[in-house]
């Protein structure tokens, strides 16, 4: 059967084109190129934070636990940046609101806790890896909104904190029925270390966006600042 | 190439080798990619890890063990993180793409472990770990490659499942759940991470043990003088040389040994000359055994 023979010259040019056509995959080299990498990257990251938007369902609850699954308060971690207490004066403190609402201005601690109050167990994620079960207590962010009349259509909301640490939430999650301004945790007003004296609670995000000691709130249709971490090289969706 | 099994002969001597096509293109570009893809994954991975190297509680703290920041890839744990969320999609790709590929070909059935390839693991884990005898090579991948490489596909499968539950334990809340919750998918990502890594050096000791005609066909396709028996029988050769599969009763060589000329039926050994006849066990198909030229 002679044309199941082939002289070796010939296969050996057989065997480098089949070889050549593994080109494809010296593409994954750009990587490795110091100039692409970064923006390599980037891109990768933004396509997974696009990725996360999409699975993100609106009315999907992340896991509540028990009392008795609670992580002793002890045991609560305290992550800052900067200081575990930047010294909020409680008799003068206020949260700022301002953007795309109907009434911005200055809510007082009372106001806000004039809302219905939630209680919910969930699930404290770091970005480091570690995770504990606490009870936080505070009011829907949807219905704050709803209070300070915020644009339905706006895109983003963005928070800053008394020890300059700054974060901001997609509109979605902002809604979502488990993401709460918080001022209690384990049934007691919040402790100065753990934000007082509100903070956001947000079971459907990683740690870091859920943030502490809060002094000013916008809502915008663009955002300007995702947040101190986000802007180091960390995911700024960070859905869970 | 059409043709899945060739005969190569040299220009310059009467000598010619088989060659069989065993790796399809598409076969070795995910094989690459993936090459590439887990190293980025477990680098990146352990430099994830090393931010909190531990599965117990925050506090206090217990480290389970050190990873060396040279050993990882990123630098920091957002470096870590930015290379893991970027390949993990090149990696579920690949995977995709190689899974289905072989589905729809029908390429699978040549290195799936089925309940058939049971009996013959433990004659091969004897060869190679135990100084046992080397069981006669029948068809493209051995029992124990078949279990290995189905294995490496369940861990692959694994680590993404996994990763997804750690990802979005709350949105993939069910899959996290199955897993035991966020803090138990951790510690079974991780542990599949290892089996991986276990598969990995099995894996690379295994390829350099056999040869380099072996490895050029992950990248070419082509394996020159395979050990078992292909497809297409080439005639008997007009002159004495060693014999390769043939249908010549006559120089049926019937064990495993090299042979120096050719056995005719008359040789001393007296056994009839049968394609069956072999020392151990019947052979599992009815063509003999083509042995590598040295």
């Amino acid at each position: 059967m002679p044309e199941l023979k082939i002289p070796d010259r010939k296969f050996n040019r057989l065997s480098r084109r089949e070889l050549f056509k593994l080109a494809p995959v010296v593409a994954l080299g750009a990587f490795a190129i110091p100039k692409f990498q970064q923006p390599l990257l980037k891109k990768g990251l933004a396509f997974s934070d696009w990725a996360s938007s999409k699975l993100f369902r609106p009315n999907h609850l992340a896991p509540t636990f028990s009392n008795a699954q609670l992580t002793p308060f002890d045991r609560f971690p305290l992550n800052g940046y900067d200081v575990e207490d930047p010294g909020v004066d409680f008799d003068v403190w206020s949260l700022t609101v301002s953007g795309a609402v109907q009434k911005p201005g200055d809510y007082k601690l009372a106001q806000i806790q004039s809302l219905p109050k939630i209680t919910q167990n969930v699930r404290h994620i770091c970005v480091e890896g570690w995770d504990v079960i606490g009870r936080f207590g505070g009011v829907r962010l949807s219905d704050f909104l709803q209070m300070i009349g915020a644009d339905p259509t706006a895109k983003f909301i963005s928070v800053e904190c008394a020890d300059d640490y700054y974060e901001s939430l997609d509109m979605a999650t902002a809604m979502h029925p488990q993401t709460l301004l918080c001022y209690e945790m384990y049934d007691r007003p919040l402790t100065r270390e753990h934000g007082a004296p509100l903070r956001l609670n947000i079971p459907t995000k990683i740690g870091y966006k859920q943030a502490k000691y809060l002094t000013d709130l916008k809502v915008s249709h663009v955002l300007e600042r995702a947040g101190y971490w986000e802007d180091q090289g960390y995911s700024e969706f960070y859905g869970l | 190439m059409s043709e899945a099994v060739l005969e190569i002969t040299s220009v310059k001597s009467e000598e010619s080798e088989m060659a069989v096509y065993e790796h399809p293109l598409l076969v070795r570009i995910c094989h690459w990619l993936n090459v590439g893809s887990l190293f980025v994954m477990i680098g990146s991975g352990l430099q994830i890890f090393r931010a909190f190297p531990s599965f117990g509680p925050k506090i206090p703290q217990v480290n389970l063990l050190h990873w060396p920041r040279p050993f990882a890839l990123g630098g920091w744990l957002g470096g870590g993180l930015q290379w893991h969320l970027t390949f993990m999609w090149i990696y579920m790709a690949t995977g995709l793409v190689y899974i289905g590929y072989q589905l729809v070909t029908g390429n699978y059935r040549q290195v799936l472990f089925v309940p058939r390839d049971i009996p013959g693991i433990w004659p091969m884990v004897r060869h190679y770990f135990f100084f046992g005898p080397k069981p006669p090579a029948t068809e493209a991948y051995n029992p124990l490659q078949k279990q290995a490489y189905t294995t490496v596909l369940i861990l692959g499968v694994l680590s993404v499942l996994t990763g997804f539950a750690i990802w979005k334990p709350a949105q993939f809340s069910w899959l996290a759940w199955l897993m035991g919750g966020f803090h138990y998918a951790r510690i079974w990502h991780f542990a599949v991470m290892w089996a991986i890594i276990f598969f990995i050096f099995g894996h690379l000791v295994m390829v350099i043990l056999h040869g380099w005609s072996n490895f050029v066909s992950m990248l070419t396709g082509w394996k020159t003088n395979p050990d078992y028996p292909v497809g297409w029988q080439m005639p008997a050769p007009p002159v004495a040389t060693p014999a390769e599969a043939t249908e010549d009763d006559s120089i049926k060589h019937p064990t495993n040994e090299p042979i120096k000329e050719p056995i005719d039926a008359e040789s001393s050994s007296g056994k009839s000359a049968s394609p069956l006849a072999t020392h151990d066990e019947p052979s599992q198909n009815e063509q003999s055994q083509s042995e590598p030229r040295n």
